[in-house]
């Protein structure tokens, strides 16, 4: 199939023209082209056969009892919201609790420091994961518009 | 079984317009019955843009909790389902871009992202076995399409919108529907020939 119509037809018609979206003047203007134009009378069968293709494609849609299990209404998602609030100031209380036994605690420095260690590893990875949730929620350009 | 306005307006195949109204007025199970009767025609064009069903399933998701909670803005007097559709195709593309943002891949890489989720439907999988290859084809090259390119192609030939409806969802006018969509099944075309 070569590129583009040699006669300088605009070849983007023969769309409108599958779609029936053109007037009738233009569709009989194709009619003649399409008819003297081998590139556009082959581009054209082209064109309707991927729209056939396309729309006789079927999908695989998510069962009822998939949609009920993933369902997320909004009274969950502001549950979950608040859940993570008072995780966070969990989160925030124990740290300070546990960083001041470390400090204060009479166990020899290397007890401490791997206790210390252990404790930050699986902190940081908690404020790594509330950082990517609080990231998306700021940066949700749609959070307050839909159109 | 107590019929309630919903349930009644749902037996007697009532309009969105009847739902929304019964909806707003603090009625749960019309709000219910309306995500119920377009959660699978928003999957599928979150399916057809994402091409992936995990990403298009929290896409619906996401959408039609927007829905529910801006159903308030929503005219009742036009039709629901373009509201609904640009809820969809913003959700979709703002989830795309994040998730190229994060993975810091090119705009249009797609490729290991896009998976076919087709069913075949053929009684005679000899007769059919031709068909269903070149549909998968073009399900494959539509993952390569630009977004721009694929959103008026998925719109039109997946979702049978006219020129009119798509030009209105997206904010482009007609000529440039016809224009990218020429461009897209031109393309899809190209990649159905033998090479």
């Amino acid at each position: 199939m070569t590129t583009t119509c040699q006669s300088g037809f605009d070849e983007v018609l023969l769309s409108g023209y599958i779609d029936g979206e053109l007037a009738q003047g233009e569709r009989q203007r194709i009619d003649v082209h399409v008819d003297q134009c081998a590139h556009c009378s082959s581009l054209l069968s082209s064109l309707r056969d991927v729209r056939d293709i396309a729309r006789g494609t079927a999908f695989k849609v998510p069962s009822d009892e998939m949609w009920r299990e993933t369902a997320r209404t909004p009274p969950s998602r502001w549950l979950r919201q608040i859940g993570w609030i008072i995780t966070s100031l969990f989160a925030v209380a124990l740290t300070s609790i546990v960083t001041y036994e470390v400090v204060t605690s009479p166990e020899p420095w290397w007890v401490r420091l791997t206790v210390f260690a252990a404790l930050s590893g699986v902190g940081l990875l908690f404020v790594s994961v509330l950082m990517d949730r609080l990231h998306d929620r700021h940066h949700d350009r749609y959070r307050r518009v839909l159109k | 079984m107590t019929l309630t306005p919903a349930l009644a307006a749902e037996s007697h195949g009532e309009s969105d317009r009847e739902l929304v109204l019964l909806a707003r007025g603090g009625d749960r199970s019309a709000l219910s019955m309306l995500t119920v009767r377009h959660r699978r025609s928003a999957y599928l064009l979150a399916l057809q843009l994402m091409g992936n069903p995990d990403d298009a399933l929290d896409a619906t998701q996401d959408a039609l909790i927007k829905f529910c909670i801006h159903l308030e803005r929503f005219d009742a007097e036009r039709p629901l389902k373009p509201w609904l559709y640009s809820i969809v195709r913003n959700r979709c593309r703002d989830l795309l871009r994040r998730r190229r943002v994060r993975r810091a891949e090119p705009i249009d890489s797609d490729e290991d992202h896009w998976r076919p989720e087709l069913v075949d439907e053929s009684a005679d999988p000899h007769a059919d076995l031709e068909r269903s290859r070149l549909r998968r084809r073009v399900w494959e090259a539509l993952g390569e399409l630009a977004p721009d390119h694929r959103e008026i192609l998925v719109l039109r030939d997946y979702q049978d919108l006219s020129y009119s409806e798509i030009s209105d969802l997206l904010g482009v006018p007609q000529g440039t529907v016809m224009s990218r969509l020429h461009r897209a099944r031109k393309y899809l075309a190209n990649q159905l020939e033998p090479s």
